[in-house]
């Protein structure tokens, strides 16, 4: 991934995780890889990333997590919604629509538009 | 486990520099997610070594993922000494807001009835550090001489004790329990807009007799409300309701034992329960609507330029 996007990321890591258990509770791997499916693999959350957001998230009180034991393998840390979460998210996504709006209105213009407007 | 991940998860765990409950419950969370990733691998045909090879190498090096971590908990530890930095500071400010509005009277009356009691070999009525309000039975002045580290109180305490004390008093502190239960039930945009809107116009209006009144009024409502919000935002929620009902026994026993149940003392409890029953609704109501929708929320925290950028 090259710097830019890693930058970006950084920016949505915690609104795209919280979109992402909006309806189900998921185990990080599944946040990852639903990410990386819902991006078209443009997304790939690091797991040094996930894991200490995930946490902070925890701790901040946007998630609560349980620990469930897996049918195969080891058992599985479960993070779901809290309703201080759903709000933070609803507040992410008309924040972000806002940004998205107003970077692409800047980008958009080239010089050439600007003189002739 | 597969050696390869097992060695891996090894050097990550000597590399974590975090209390052991949490290395153990952060190895058991990225040992699944390795070992689902490797699943995923070996399911779509690569076989176990290659598999395992590309998942390590998928998590990054042990010593940067353990980086991030170890960064995470040095940050969350600066943000909690922050965290109780910042209460304790607002906790003193607050509480010597407090000590200066009410305690100050209430300690001066102990202090002065012990006095009395104990008579501390002098003669009734006269004790070393206050003396008696000519005129005003009950109440007490600091009798101590200027340019000692008392006197810078004398201007505040001789004030409270120009007007009927008791009563000034007592409603500083209900102003400070109607702030404060204002504060703790929604939170400070609540109280912002709920008490605000309420208490300024009232209390600007009731003003006119002192600016000074009207500023401690102020004062108390903010800190109150601070104070519960505060509270309200640690989920002290047992604390808060103990501290408020805990000022206002003290606000009764004070009036009480000042001047008994006086008609300013049940004037002041009306007018505070009446103040408390406006202020609230409108805060629920404002932070209600803030929280359902945000574009308002934006123009609400009179952040009007962007108001007028989004119309």
């Amino acid at each position: 991934m090259t710097k830019e996007k890693s930058e970006l990321l950084r920016g949505t890591l915690v609104s795209l995780v919280l979109s992402v258990i909006e309806r189900r509770s998921l185990y990080g791997y599944e946040i990852a890889k639903e990410v990386r499916v819902r991006t078209g693999g443009i997304l790939h959350l690091k797991e040094g990333s996930l894991y200490p957001a995930l946490h902070a998230m925890e701790r901040d009180g946007l998630l609560v997590a349980e620990w469930q034991a897996a049918a195969q393998g080891p058992s599985r840390k479960y993070y779901r919604l809290t309703r201080k979460g759903r709000s933070a998210l609803r507040r992410r996504r008309s924040q972000w629509s806002e940004f998205r709006d107003a970077t692409d209105a800047v980008l958009r213009t080239r010089p050439a538009e600007e003189a002739t407007s | 486990m597969n050696s390869r991940i097992a060695d891996y998860l090894n050097a990550l765990e000597g590399r974590l520099a975090v209390p052991a409950e949490r290395v153990a419950l952060v190895v058991s969370e990225l040992r699944s997610h390795v070992h689902d990733d490797l699943d995923d691998r070996m399911r779509a045909g690569i076989d176990e070594d290659r598999a395992s090879e590309d998942a390590v190498a998928e998590m990054g090096d042990a010593e940067g993922v353990a980086g991030q971590f170890n960064q995470d908990y040095r940050k969350e530890l600066g943000g909690a000494a922050m965290r109780r930095a910042i209460a304790a500071a607002q906790i003193v400010v607050v509480g010597v807001f407090a000590v200066m509005c009410g305690g100050l009277n209430g300690v001066t009356n102990i202090l002065a009835a012990i006095g009395r009691a104990t008579r501390l070999g002098l003669p009734p009525n006269e004790t070393v550090l206050f003396a008696p309000v000519e005129g005003q039975p009950g109440a007490w002045l600091p009798n101590w001489e200027p340019g000692t580290w008392f006197d810078s109180w004398t201007h505040v305490v001789s004030f409270l004790h120009q007007h009927p004390a008791p009563v000034v008093l007592l409603e500083l502190l209900l102003v400070m329990i109607a702030g404060l239960l204002a504060g703790y039930l929604v939170g400070r945009r609540g109280w912002a807009f709920g008490l605000i809107a309420v208490a300024l116009p009232w209390m600007w209006v009731e003003a006119s007799e002192s600016l000074e009144l009207t500023l401690l009024r102020i004062a108390a409502v903010v800190a109150g409300a601070e104070l519960g919000s505060q509270l309200q935002q640690r989920g002290w929620r047992h604390w808060s309701l103990a501290a408020a009902a805990g000022v206002l026994g003290l606000a009764v026993v004070i009036g009480f034992v000042d001047t008994g149940l006086s008609e300013g003392f049940v004037k002041a409890s009306i007018w505070w329960s009446i103040f408390i029953a406006a202020a609230v609704p409108i805060g629920l109501l404002v932070n209600l609507i803030t929280q359902r929708w945000p574009a308002m929320r934006t123009c609400v925290s009179l952040r009007i330029e962007r108001c007028h950028s989004s119309e």
